[in-house]
């Protein structure tokens, strides 16, 4: 079933939403939550809190990109269960292993705020917007899907090390759009 | 900027690119890559382009890492290589200005250790794809580093590609670059590509490498006379060699035969 009718169901509070909402993107809900959480029990918990929200959500809304839609809200789901999972944790920040964006950014504090923020997403998107496809899913993927590179790389069919390759590349030239824009990285 | 905050800006990009990649399977994907069981679990085999792509998770720690000020990679390194500068025109897009260079160069140490670490699994790996087992592979240390074209010609010194030989012939190379601080590499054998290199390098003994894409790589005779090499395909451009020649991106055919450039290893079935 497309989207356009499956938000239709939504809308006419029509339960079978919920389970073709499952059958099209539940395995996708599934993989970002546990690529955050780590755990089945907490990963299926925060799908199926997914389905509620956005059972209650449409109506009012009614989203233009459906897919990324749900996945905003089970990664926002999912982090927010990870923080609590990890409060009393030291580094509990660390649920991606960013090493390589540790080598991104300076790691100084500057008052960043929201309109900030919104402005350095939009920029991020031009860049990614002018890469070729494939790249822009590889980072995407990796960055905000948390996916692994042995993950991606198994879909694209190609090696890890050519992803690694792949990110390392456009993480300079992201640095460099980003520089130019104005952004102190 | 902390990573904390590079990440909520990464959260925030548009919905349609979220969305693209939702569905993974929907990006163009090359072909299919065939996983052999050899030797030990460390190591794929792909088929990406025609050639045969050996990957390797062997690393050394080079503690040297540092992340310089970024002034290439510009929209042709990993662009579309259709619209690069090449291609069968006789015209060259590219910059005017010499190439600027970026990245930490790689020592002999690092690259010695590098090699003499995976030289039997490389030679096995060569071997394997070419039937050729029982014959010296002669793994470079010397090699060329990447220079990319585009608004700012770049050496990046942070990817080298070395050659791989058999009886002095190019039949493979590997790539080595640097992530989180460690030196990693892939090894690609297999296509017609190496037919392409050696050919370049009997037609002139001095040859510049260069890249317009991230898949997309091309020798320049002194003549400007370019070899597509991922393309077979044979050019001239107006503005090359002279401009894009430096002491990182060229190679000779004489080093091929020079032994102290190379380690050898041999595989037997």
């Amino acid at each position: 079933m497309d989207d356009t009718s499956i938000i239709e169901l939504y809308w006419n509070r029509d339960e079978q939403a919920i389970s073709e909402t499952d059958k099209k993107y539940g395995k996708l809900c599934y993989r970002l939550a546990d690529n955050i959480l780590k755990r089945r029990e907490d990963s299926e918990e925060c799908v199926n809190d997914t389905f509620l929200k956005v059972w209650n959500s449409i109506p009012d809304d009614r989203p233009e990109h459906f897919s990324a839609y749900i996945c905003q809200i089970v990664k926002r789901l999912a982090l927010s269960k990870f923080r609590y999972n990890t409060a009393d944790k030291r580094h509990c920040d660390n649920y991606m292993s960013y090493d390589e964006l540790s080598e991104f950014v300076s790691g100084s504090e500057s008052p960043e705020d929201v309109s900030v923020m919104t402005e350095l997403s939009n920029s991020i998107s031009d860049y990614l917007a002018s890469e070729s496809k494939q790249n822009r899913i590889i980072f995407i993927r990796r960055y905000w899907y948390y996916d692994s590179a042995e993950d991606i790389a198994q879909a694209f069919h190609i090696s890890p090390n050519t992803v690694w390759s792949i990110l390392s590349r456009m993480r300079k030239r992201l640095k460099k759009h980003l520089q130019k824009e104005g952004y102190d990285i | 900027m902390t990573i904390e905050m590079f990440d909520n800006a990464i959260n925030g990009i548009r919905p349609e690119l979220i969305e693209e990649a939702a569905n993974i399977n929907s990006a163009p994907v090359r072909k299919p890559y065939y996983k052999y069981a050899a030797v030990a679990a460390v190591f794929a085999l792909c088929v990406a382009g025609g050639a045969l792509t050996v990957s390797h998770i062997t690393r050394t720690p080079t503690g040297t890492t540092s992340e310089t000020s970024n002034i290439c990679g510009n929209e042709l390194y990993g662009g579309d290589i259709s619209n690069s500068v090449y291609g069968n025109t006789s015209e060259a897009a590219v910059s005017n200005n010499m190439p600027i260079i970026q990245g930490t160069a790689y020592t002999d140490e690092e690259i010695m250790s590098l090699i003499d670490a995976n030289k039997e699994i490389i030679a096995l790996n060569i071997s394997a794809e070419y039937g050729r087992f029982g014959e010296e592979v002669q793994i470079f240390t010397k090699g060329y580093y990447h220079v990319i074209l585009g608004e700012t010609n770049c050496v990046d010194l942070d990817y080298l590609t070395l050659p791989v030989c058999i009886d002095n012939k190019i039949v493979g190379n590997i790539e080595v670059f640097r992530h989180n601080g460690e030196i990693m590499y892939t090894l690609n054998a297999g296509g017609n590509k190496w037919d392409t290199m050696n050919e370049a390098l009997e037609y002139s003994d001095n040859i510049a490498f260069v890249f317009g894409g991230s898949a997309s790589e091309v020798a320049i005779a002194p003549d400007n006379t370019v070899f597509e090499i991922t393309h077979d395909a044979k050019s001239t451009i107006t503005a090359g060699y002279d401009l894009l020649a430096t002491e990182y991106n060229t190679f000779s055919a004489s080093e091929l035969t020079d032994e102290n450039n190379y380690i050898t290893a041999t595989a037997k079935e």
